[in-house]
């Protein structure tokens, strides 16, 4: 498992983690031939990391919901690794209605060992964190 | 087919030109990312509201599918390569692991969000990324990623994660590499053949792809005032701005890369007429981005005011623009 390479990664500042990326550019220099320059992090738009915060601030906010068990660490995690309920669904194989089922705390109980252990893998957490609830897993 | 001995790592603006070309010039074939993606006549626009991604935004695309490269590009060029899918992961890791061994080069199609070397705000779930494997190393690939500079390494079991991701567009193990490469290929006359193709789709195609889709997506834009809420507009545009500019388009969603192509076309033929699409189409790419940074600009500043009648207002202009180097080009092929 890569658990501690992306535990390594997270610990980085978004500038370094974002450091190695390029974005290739077609453009016409001074005698009006094409080119290829490289945008960086720092001038290049970026509009990943604001939906990639979005996402974040809904996991934050379905982690109140879950310490007040009114859902399950399943949708909190959704949020956490940038899914919505559809492409976690797709992931799972299973349809969106029976996700959304696994949403309910009660329900979320009786999920046996094979599913938390599919959702482990895709979150990339242990099952235990799933169980525990241990949000920075 | 003279296969190189050392594999050479580039960055390339496009994951599926990026790789087949790399795979083309490894294997012999000097040949530029734009010529690839000309030949296989790549560029295309569609705007489908009606298919759904990932947050429940629209399908945008400013190229033909997934894989009408690698297909395109065998048609066009006479070469043929090896693609192969498979249902059992095992077989399909001991194949490539095979390959690696034997110093191929291999296309491999890998889902983003089972990518560790990617940033994690990058690892959205989109499946139809391709990356390069070059060989293997103390049980780890190595792997060739255009958005990255030096080439970087992944587990076994985090390449066949993303190889066998579920969901639409699903891997499926696919994976590709160059078998047969003709001895000599004219690319001069397979020009305006391609050219004649690209043409063809983007103008004659209905509504809502080619240049009548652009118009399409703009009005769709414009009418969406006060039937969807404030918060999805702004993510809409924000998606805007993402599929045009941020997966690897070459800058104006594959404008500028097209416009590259016509300049190495003129150099290669000596039409002018060519020459002069190519300033136009490089224009086109300018309009479609200050399209996309406006789209960009709304969705980065929550309290900004959204204009949206002056957002469909630079499409329109861009699509017009690009109609006429169309319409130009249909003159001369």
């Amino acid at each position: 498992m890569t658990t501690e390479d992306v535990k390594k990664n997270q610990l980085k500042t978004r500038e370094t983690r974002w450091k190695p990326m390029v974005w290739t550019i077609y453009k016409v220099d001074d005698q009006g031939k094409y080119e290829t320059t490289l945008e960086r992090y720092d001038d290049h738009l970026v509009v990943t990391v604001p939906f990639a915060d979005a996402s974040q601030e809904q996991a934050e906010e379905v982690k109140q919901r879950v310490l007040r068990n009114e859902s399950s660490p399943i949708e909190y995690f959704m949020y956490k690794r940038l899914l919505d309920p559809k492409a976690l669904a797709q992931a799972m194989g299973v349809a969106v209605w029976r996700l959304k089922r696994h949403f309910k705390p009660d329900v979320f109980k009786k999920l046996d060992q094979n599913k938390l252990q599919e959702y482990a893998k895709i979150f990339n957490v242990q099952v235990d964190d799933l169980i525990n609830f241990r949000e920075d897993a | 087919m003279k296969v190189k001995d050392q594999y050479e790592h580039r960055t390339y603006a496009h994951c599926e030109t990026g790789t087949v070309t790399s795979l083309l010039r490894h294997h012999g074939l000097e040949i530029s990312e734009p010529m690839v993606f000309g030949l296989a006549s790549g560029m295309m626009f569609a705007f489908l509201p009606f298919v759904k991604m990932t947050g429940g935004m629209p399908v945008i695309a400013y190229r033909s599918i997934p894989k009408s490269i690698i297909g395109g590009i065998q048609k066009r060029l006479g070469v043929k390569f090896e693609v192969r899918k498979y249902r059992d992961e095992v077989k399909a890791m001991e194949d490539l692991s095979e390959l690696a061994d034997r110093k191929q080069v291999v296309g491999v199609q890998a889902s983003v969000f089972w990518l560790p070397f990617f940033p994690e705000e990058m690892r959205i779930p989109f499946n139809a990324h391709n990356i390069i494997i070059f060989g293997k190393e103390n049980g780890e690939y190595l792997v060739s990623e255009l958005f990255i500079e030096e080439t970087t390494r992944i587990k076994s079991q985090d390449l066949q994660n993303a190889r066998f991701a579920k969901g639409i567009m699903a891997p499926k193990g696919f994976m590709y590499y160059p078998t047969y490469i003709p001895e000599k290929i004219d690319i001069n006359s397979l020009i305006l053949k391609s050219i004649k193709r690209t043409n063809f789709m983007m103008l004659s195609a209905p509504v809502p792809c080619g240049v009548r889709g652009i118009f399409y997506f703009a009005n769709y834009i414009e009418k969406l005032g006060g039937k969807k809420s404030e918060k999805y507009i702004r993510s809409l545009l924000g998606h805007i701005a993402l599929m045009q500019e941020e997966v690897g388009t070459g800058g104006g969603g594959f404008r500028y890369m097209y416009a590259a192509f016509l300049e190495e076309a003129y150099e290669r033929l000596e039409i002018p007429a060519l020459q002069e699409a190519s300033r136009k189409m490089t224009e086109a790419g300018n309009l479609w981005r200050n399209f996309a940074l406006a789209c960009a600009r709304t969705f980065k500043r929550k309290d900004s005011e959204i204009d949206l009648p002056l957002i469909a207002n630079l499409l329109r202009i861009a699509g017009k623009a690009e109609k006429e180097v169309h319409l130009m080009l249909r003159k001369i092929t």
